[in-house]
């Protein structure tokens, strides 16, 4: 009887360690699917590769304590972006509040256009970095969404939990200040 | 430069910096998270086990404002046998402490705790630890987007407006404790003059007369006594607990029959804490004892024209017990005590 229980517990063990492993298996291929994207959104949001790694780190930490919450895996990129997006934006507020500043000649984080990128694209294409910067986190992740992720504004609405004539707000609103701060730079050179 | 084209700009800049491949460092990091990261408990569970001791402290709170209404055996009335018959000389009993601060943390548990609940409920469902961390402003506070910290404050501030309001209209604006019909000097008055107080009429503000002022001719620690009949004018019941210490009564007893009014001490019953449902009325016989400064020879004391001056006591504090609550309550009296030799 006792040689019994001790057959069914490890039964028991066995079928639960298959299925935490089938789990960890599930969520490691519904993360890699999409990870390129994810890593280019973060990219795009915080301008910066390393902070872009981190962020989707901790955003597939979060996202793994709590796939268990995740009821249907096939909205499963939706959700991610989700968290992805929120991480983002708390980094990028964070770094608001206690900015890093490159000890570099210049003091600043970007000056001038990299030595050595003479061409009209890669100088539009560092005012448009500029110029994101200069915008709020949550105006960078309608922007980061719609033309990164390319998602359409009810796609962005849903992730970013807002009504969609915000999205449209924020994105005219941050359209005007990029393009404004482009013209800026266009004249100042 | 027109919106389309700063869009085209902006996609174009985008895609020149778009990422080719994942590092393989970060997909490394990222395969060994479910290895090394336990995942969360079900919601259900989380929110079970964070929000339970809040609801521990609000089912104490609940029990301790109303659990005493129901265990504890308070007469509602004076009662009493002969054995506990009064005696003014040594009256004893019904000097009560108003408690710790005088503050309703009886009835704010349940605020305080379904506030703690809503916390802890949404500290489990956003993942964060089940145990509230003390929040350090630096160096490690983590930043919030500032329309949420408004939000929160302003909600906190309308919320501890609104319990405050509440407790505030629940437990002191009806003011329970009120003087009732019954009130007349002990059977030791000397003379009743008819120059007390201003009586003003519950009703209004009139004063149509002066009320009637007891003058009681006592030598020196000598004890008098008079009556004063509460009434509960609150939507709650409360527990008369008796008079906060310091003040000039040395003991208190029980009209045992408060339509004869007389405080004889065959009629009178040592004090005892008193259940008052709404509306219903009890007569207590205060016992005080006079100062080094009476002086019964005193043919000729001022009358009581710079009121409150020269009267021995025109307002009476009670302390009684509302939902757990200990506190205080002034009533006025339209009638003076005056100790010739003491004004």
């Amino acid at each position: 009887m006792a040689g019994m229980d001790v057959v069914s517990m490890r039964a028991a063990e066995q079928a639960w360690l298959m299925r935490a492993e089938a789990r960890a298996d599930a969520f490691r291929r519904l993360l890699e699917v999409d990870l390129l994207r994810y890593y280019a959104i973060a990219g795009a949001m915080l301008g910066d590769a390393v902070d872009a790694q981190d962020a989707v780190h901790d955003a597939a930490v979060s996202a793994w304590q709590h796939f268990g919450e995740l009821r249907d895996e096939a909205r499963f990129a939706a959700w991610f972006d989700r968290i992805l997006v929120n991480q983002c934006r708390d980094r990028l507020r964070a770094r608001r509040r206690h900015p890093i500043v490159e000890l570099g000649a210049g003091g600043g984080i970007i000056d001038e256009p990299s030595i050595g990128d003479r061409s009209t694209a890669i100088a539009a294409s560092d005012a448009v970095e500029r110029a994101m910067r200069t915008l709020d986190a949550d105006h960078i992740a309608v922007v980061v969404l719609r033309f990164e992720a390319d998602l359409t504004v009810p796609a962005i609405a849903e992730r970013l939990g807002i009504a969609e004539g915000t999205v449209k707000s924020r994105l005219h609103h941050a359209l005007q200040r990029m393009r404004s701060a482009i013209d800026g730079q266009g004249e100042g050179r | 430069m027109t919106e389309d084209r700063a869009a085209a700009t902006l996609r174009a800049a985008l895609e020149r910096r778009r990422p080719v491949a994942v590092p393989r460092e970060l997909a490394e990091r990222l395969d060994r998270i479910p290895i090394e990261v336990r995942p969360l408990l079900p919601l259900p569970v989380r929110a079970t086990i964070a929000g339970l001791p809040w609801v521990v402290v609000a089912a104490a709170g609940i029990a301790l404002a109303v659990g005493p209404q129901f265990l504890a055996d308070v007469p509602s009335g004076p009662g009493g046998t002969a054995a506990q018959i009064w005696d003014p000389a040594n009256p004893g009993g019904g000097i009560a402490d108003v408690g710790p601060f005088g503050l309703p943390w009886v009835p704010l548990l349940p605020f305080v705790a379904a506030y703690g609940l809503y916390r802890a409920v949404a500290r489990a469902r956003s993942g964060q630890s089940l145990v509230p961390r003390p929040r350090l402003r630096w160096p490690s506070w983590r930043p919030e987007p500032r329309r949420r910290m408004t939000r929160r404050e302003s909600l906190g501030f309308v919320g501890s407006l609104a319990i405050l309001t509440l407790v505030n209209s629940l437990v002191t604006a009806p003011h329970p404790v009120s003087e009732g019909a019954v009130f007349g000097p002990g059977p030791d008055v000397s003379e009743i003059r008819s120059d007390g107080p201003p009586y003003i009429d519950p009703a209004g503000l009139q004063a149509p007369g002066r009320g009637p002022n007891y003058v009681y001719r006592v030598r020196p620690g000598g004890t008098y006594t008079y009556v004063v009949s509460l009434r509960n004018d609150g939507p709650l019941p409360i527990t008369i607990l008796g008079m906060p210490a310091g003040g000039s009564a040395s003991g208190l007893g029980l009209l045992r029959d408060p339509t004869d009014g007389s405080a004889k001490p065959a009629n009178v019953v040592a004090f005892h804490p008193v259940e008052l449902s709404p509306g219903a009325e009890v007569a207590l016989v205060v016992a005080a004892v006079a100062g080094p400064c009476a002086d019964p020879t005193l043919a000729d004391e001022p009358p009581v024209v710079r009121w409150p001056t020269g009267v021995e006591t025109v307002t009476f504090a009670f302390v009684y017990d509302i939902l757990g609550w200990r506190t205080v309550d002034h009533i006025w009296a339209p009638f003076a005590v005056t100790v010739p030799g003491c004004y």
